[in-house]
């Protein structure tokens, strides 16, 4: 058993082609009741990714203007980075994710790569239809959240491969946006349901907004063509919500229908389903009222 | 070992994390123990093959039912316990292998090679199931299932129901509540021939378990010492445990120490948790709101074995009874056998359980009869100088001043005009200070005061700091008594070859039973003193300031202990006292008057409902207590506040979820206790009115503390939603389903 | 440095500004190493799934759980427990008004709870009210208190470095409140 602890992303990839490697980052999933697991892991030679600089950065790109966050960056840092009060939502995810302590180590690379169904970093992340970027020996290739995360505990991470960043299309920066979940304490809890939803409202019309529904589903989802449906609905400025109260419930009423929850010991399939339609409608809600933070970082 | 703090010691060294836990200590040589558990609620074990983990390197002793005494123990009057399980495994983590070994990897492969054959046998797993004739036996000792039945009547109850203007009732059911003790169980255990067994074991009834673990190993009880380090919570979680006696016998067998300490896992996956209870309940009172009769039928899932179940049982069906006059009462308890890891008690020992279902049920009378809920329990609830039904005697008692106080803090006539989603509830609670039930032979407790040294004063008791603030409440009492600071009282316990007898902490004794103690000993100890000081210096000498004065001189205690020892050929002053209550054994009709002081509580609790989620905000809580004369401030209202933070998690979050007898929710994240942020402001206060019994005027808080908590909250639930939660816990989910009933059924 | 650390190659850690160089699995919890090899037995385990807190420590100044630390992942950092806080002087204030509240009744929980809260006290922005403590403390999970004492202690150091560091009041205080 070895413990490897590159700084240089080569050196990494060069590591992760060999087949007994496993990847840690905050190690927050993987070390959960070790005294237990480590029997899984066998003789496996372990590297950890979190010193890796590339891995570290938050940034925007020069070109495209997406905000690129590095595999390693953590909760904490998400939550309190200048760059990420562009994207209030992912933050707010960010927040929630265990508590202090685990903030400090939960790395967003580990919250998408461990694919739990209610991962929360992974809801705003397929919200945004951000791109993870994948990089092995054999190149580099980017592909959208959304069809990276595959199942529970299931990627599109092939042998080898190590997730490098994950890039948050510029389109959605600074946009209204929200994530709401639901949980049972304020204690460290898991989201029963999740919900993010991202919009623009110009000149008094919605002009842009995209949902996703975590816990639901063996992944997070979204339905785009749902989402269509907001499109071109008119929320003049400071109208009362009940103008377009029809559109955003029928919306969230179809993703509920598209909900395909499990019953568990923490709820009930049909308290799930309840929950999606509940947080669909407020998230889309808040974030068609809340138009501050836009201006903000536009201005 | 054991305990020797001083009240600032003690706190001092918790938060500087030099306090040593049973997990802190080492002995030379010492193995690592573990336990082969059964995976299945109930089967018969075919075959068990311990070679392979025998002939693992490292592994010292491998145990298995043959290799044990045989012969039925307990730590209560039921002997159903045994050390390993000889032929059937009666729920999932019964004990079947125990392995000792010098590393842990040499246990874990030890463990993992046992080889056991199981044939599985029919489980039964409800307490009414149970009781079904044809149903599968748990003990063939015990056929019909069920160890414990209460079938008591005071008045007329037929009679008082024919005669009801309204009645009000229907099932309760109370979940199965961890006790979430932040420290897992842990042991370590010694042998020698000569000294016989020691083990260290955070438990709060340290004498009990001796005496347990002696008949397990048929020695006698001087051949068995039970040291106490400092306990990381319990709430009735560490009594007498399996756990200890495993681990003696593999120290007897390796001839070694050893240690076994749970991770979170093992220590959920074999927990003792709150008997779950099944209440069918009816009240009935006049069109004023007056009780006039009570009729419950209880069922209690004891697990398959008796820890301490009967007590919840038996204070579950009367101990209300003695807080509101209900006039006719009538109790059937069932206490059944199933085959689920055996329950016990926990922090309010049944009497929450069915507060919750007696208040919830007031507040439906309340609400049929357009009463206020507050002026219904003015109308019935007891008052001091009664004698209640059972026999308990009130000789002090401000629960009216409780519950009008409460009334007023809570701002209770906002209720009419609370926003939308917002409720307020409220529910009282009694308890008592020492329980004579809780041993057939005696009650009471006794102290030891020396005076060493130096000059300090030294208190030896036999009950057992938890945290409560116990050894902090003896410094005062000694301290107050002797007219000394508590700086120079020294308070021990936790050793039973050290220390006098206790019958422990348990039934919210340790205030008033070794309370009364502490006083009698430091009494003596003064009047001793005195009469020594005397013969020394002259007739005139006073203690005063903890100096003995004497014509215009001043001697230090410490120069008091010199002489003394000089003139007794070096021995030191010390006295011994017991206190023996005036109370009641409560037989088999649970008449009689079974403690010497009655606390009480009112409880108000506010909550703001999520109508869509169903997700409760507990926003304010205002808990008014009659504790007697409070002797040590912080910890009580640190008592109050922590009872009711369990009562909040325990009304709305948890759950020891069991599925086919198997625990699925085996973790702290899915078994949810209250974060900081769950609880509310919590309001404190106290009426304090001497109780003639108490050591000066002092009662107990402890479990009282915890007793209304669930009720308030559920109450204060169902005001807000317009419907009422039965079944606990009122999770999420479980309000929304209240909230969308009709949508259910549609 | 080099990148790489090789099989076996022991792991230097520095506690409490001790350093010291472990041998054995790299993937052992930092907890055990600081209980069981270096004795350092206030860090106490109270889950191992990283809810309860009980085994919180400083990584470079930065609160987490040693539990689901692989002792390799604090190579070449500074640990800190509250053997190390406790010698620092703030960590007496702290003490001070968390026994004066009764902030510790088993006291299972407390060397966690004082850990997080040296490090949160000492932040560039230390809460102000006790919905900021609670946040906080929402992975550190206390069975006895129901935590308002805990609270309580915290805002009371708070309220007196602010008092400290106002223009009329006297003395000085180790905890920053900007
Ligand atoms: C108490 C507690 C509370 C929690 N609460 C929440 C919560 O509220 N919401 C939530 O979403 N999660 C929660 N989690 C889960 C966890 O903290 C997050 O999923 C976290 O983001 C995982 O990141 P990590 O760096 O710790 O992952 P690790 O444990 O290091 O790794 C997780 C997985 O990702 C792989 N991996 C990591 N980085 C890479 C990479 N760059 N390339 C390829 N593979 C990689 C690892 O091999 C492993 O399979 C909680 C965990 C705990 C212990
Ligand atoms: S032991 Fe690490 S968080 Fe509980
Ligand atoms: S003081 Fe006991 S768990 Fe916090």
């Amino acid at each position: 058993m070895a413990w490897y602890q590159p700084n240089r992303l080569e050196e990494a990839v060069k590591q992760a082609a060999d087949a007994r490697t496993v990847v840690v980052c905050g190690g927050t999933d993987l070390f959960v009741n070790w005294a237990r697991r480590q029997g899984t892991y066998g003789e496996a030679d372990w590297m950890s990714v979190e010193r890796i600089p590339e891995l570290q950065t938050i940034s925007l790109d020069d070109t495209t203007g997406d905000l690129v966050i590095g595999a390693a960056v953590t909760a904490h840092q998400i939550a309190s980075h200048g760059l990420c009060a562009a994207v209030p939502a992912l933050q707010q995810a960010a927040r929630v994710v265990g508590g202090w302590q685990i903030q400090n180590r939960a790395s967003i690379g580990g919250n998408l790569v461990n694919a739990s169904p209610a991962a929360d970093m992974a809801v705003p992340l397929v919200a945004y239809d951000a791109v993870v970027a994948l990089q092995s020996l054999g190149g580099r290739r980017r592909m959208p959240v959304r069809t990276f995360l595959r199942g529970p505990r299931q990627t599109a991470l092939e042998p080898g491969e190590l997730l490098t960043e994950v890039r948050i299309p510029a389109r959605v920066l600074g946009r209204p946006q929200q994530f709401l979940r639901l949980d049972q304490r304020g204690g460290t809890d898991i989201s029963l349901v999740s919900a993010a939803a991202v919009a623009q409202v110009d000149e008094g019309r919605v002009s842009f907004a995209q949902v996703a529904v975590g816990a639901a589903n063996p992944v997070p989802f979204s339905l785009p063509e749902v989402d269509a449906s907001l499109q071109g609905l008119a929320v003049a400025d400071g109208a009362a919500l009940r103008d377009v109260d029809g559109v955003v419930a029928s919306v969230a009423r179809r993703y509920a229908e598209a909900a395909q929850p499990i019953s568990d010991v923490r709820a009930s399939a049909a308290y799930r389903t309840a929950m999606v339609d509940v947080l669909v409608r407020r998230a889309i809600a808040g974030t068609l009222t809340f138009r501050a933070i836009a201006q903000e970082v536009e201005e | 070992m054991g305990n020797e703090v001083t009240v600032r010691s003690d706190v001092a060294s918790k938060l500087r994390g030099e306090t040593r836990y049973v997990a802190d200590i080492h002995l030379p040589g010492e193995l690592y123990g573990g336990v082969v558990r059964s995976p299945h609620a109930h089967a018969r074990i075919v075959k068990v093959d311990v070679e392979k983990a025998r002939a693992i390197p490292g592994v010292q002793a491998v145990l298995t039912a043959d290799d044990v005494p045989g012969g039925a123990y307990g730590p209560t009057q039921f002997k159903d316990w045994n050390i390993l399980a000889k032929d059937r495994v009666l729920f999932v983590g019964d004990e079947v292998v125990a392995v000792a070994a010098t590393s842990e990897a040499a246990l874990r492969a030890a463990l993992a090679a046992v080889e056991v054959t199981y044939e599985l046998l029919p489980a039964v797993l409800q307490p009414e199931e149970a009781l079904a004739p044809g149903a599968p036996v748990v003990h063939d000792e015990q056929p019909d299932n069920r160890p414990m039945h209460v079938q008591l009547e005071r008045g007329d109850v037929d009679a008082a129901f024919a005669k009801a203007h309204i009645i009000r009732g229907g099932r309760y059911t109370t979940n199965r509540i961890y006790q979430g003790h932040l420290e897992p169980i842990g042991v370590l255990a010694n042998w020698s021939e000569e000294e016989g067994l020691t083990i260290w074991a955070p438990s709060h009834i340290p004498y009990r378990a001796r005496e347990t673990y002696a008949a397990a190993f048929g020695l006698p009880e001087d051949k068995v010492r039970i040291v106490v380090p400092p306990i990381g919570g319990s709430f009735g979680a560490k009594y007498v445990l399996k756990a200890h006696v495993i681990a003696a016998a593999l120290a007897m067998a390796a001839k070694q120490p050893v240690r076994m300490v749970f991770d979170r896992y093992e220590d959920m996956l074999t927990a003792h948790p709150r008997v779950p209870l099944t209440i069918d309940i009816r009240i009935a009172a006049d069109a004023e709101g007056r009780f006039l009769g009570k009729d419950v039928v209880v069922w209690g899932d004891a697990g398959a074995r008796v820890y301490w179940s009967p007590n919840v049982m038996a204070t579950a069906c009367t101990r209300p009874d003695s807080l509101y006059h209900f006039g006719a009462v009538r109790a059937e308890g069932h206490l059944c056998y199933t085959n689920h890891s055996p329950t016990t008690c926990m922090r309010g020992f049944g009497n929450a359980e069915m507060l919750f279902a007696v208040e919830s049920v007031i507040d439906e009378i309340a609400d049929g009869l357009g009463i206020d809920p507050v002026e219904i329990r003015l109308r019935n609830i007891v008052r001091r100088g009664e004698v209640t039904i059972h026999g308990y005697q009130l000789d002090s008692c401000e629960l009216e001043a409780c519950l009008r106080q409460a009334a007023e803090l809570s701002g209770w006539a906002r209720r009419q005009a609370l926003p939308p989603n917002r409720g307020l509830g409220v529910a009282l609670g009694n308890h008592v200070s020492g329980y004579r039930g809780i041993d057939s032979r005696f009650e009471g407790s006794t102290a030891v005061a020396r005076l060493r040294d130096d000059g300090r004063v030294e208190i030896e008791t036999g009950e057992i700091d938890l945290g409560q603030g116990m050894s902090a409440t003896y410094a005062a009492i000694a301290a107050r008594v002797l007219e000394i600071s508590v700086d120079s009282v020294i308070v021990k316990s936790g050793d039973t070859a050290r220390y006098p007898f206790g019958i422990g902490t348990l039934a919210s004794r340790s205030t008033v039973m070794g309370g009364n103690a502490v006083k009698l000993a430091a009494e003596q100890l003064r009047q001793q003193l005195t009469v020594f000081a005397q013969g020394e210096y002259g007739a005139d000498v006073e203690l005063i300031g903890g100096v003995v004065q004497s014509g215009g001189a001043a001697h230090s205690l410490a120069e008091v202990a010199a002489r003394y020892r000089s003139r007794y050929a070096g021995d030191t002053l010390e006295v011994r006292a017991s206190y023996r209550p005036e109370t009641d054994f409560p037989g088999k009709d649970f008449y009689g008057n079974p403690s010497p002081a009655y606390p009480f509580a009112a409880h108000v609790a506010e909550v703001e409902v999520d109508p869509e989620t169903g997700r409760v905000r507990v926003v304010g809580y205002w808990a008014v207590h009659d504790a007697g004369v409070v002797l040590n401030r912080t910890a009580a209202i640190g008592q109050v506040v922590g009872g009711v933070a369990q009562g909040i998690g325990w009304a709305t979050m948890e759950d020891l979820v069991v599925a086919e007898g198997q625990v699925k929710n085996l973790s702290l994240l899915d078994y949810r206790m209250p974060g900081a942020s769950d609880i509310p402001p919590v309001s404190v206060s106290f009426v304090e009115v001497p109780d003639p019994h108490g050591p000066f005027g002092a009662k107990s808080v402890g479990e009282v503390a915890i007793d209304p908590a669930p009720a308030a909250v559920a109450n204060a639930i169902a005001n807000a939603i317009g419907a009422r939660g039965r079944h606990l816990p009122l999770s999420p989910e479980r309000v929304w389903r209240l909230l969308h009933a009709e949508e259910e059924q549609r | 440095m080099s990148s790489m650390s090789e099989q076996n190659r022991s792991i230097s850690l520095r506690v409490n500004g001790v350093s010291s160089a472990y041998e054995g699995a790299p993937t052992r919890p930092l907890v055990d190493v600081l209980r069981d090899v270096l004795g350092l037995t206030g860090t106490k385990v109270g889950c191992r799934t990283g809810e309860c807190g009980a085994c919180t420590v400083l990584l470079d100044g930065q609160p987490v759980v040693s539990c689901l630390l692989p002792v390799a992942a604090a190579a070449d950092r500074d640990v800190e427990t509250v053997e190390g806080l406790r010698a620092k002087s703030h960590f007496a204030q702290l003490a001070a008004a968390m026994e004066a509240a009764g902030g510790s009744q088993c006291g299972y929980c407390t060397p966690g709870i004082m850990v997080t809260l040296s490090a949160a006290l000492s932040a560039d922005a230390p809460p102000q009210t006790a919905a900021d403590v609670a946040g906080v403390l929402k992975n550190n999970l206390c069975r006895c208190t129901g935590y308002q004492s805990i609270l309580a202690a915290a805002l009371e150091v708070v309220r007196q470095s602010t008092d400290a560091t106002a223009p009329q009041a006297g003395g000085e205080t180790e905890w920053a409140t900007k």
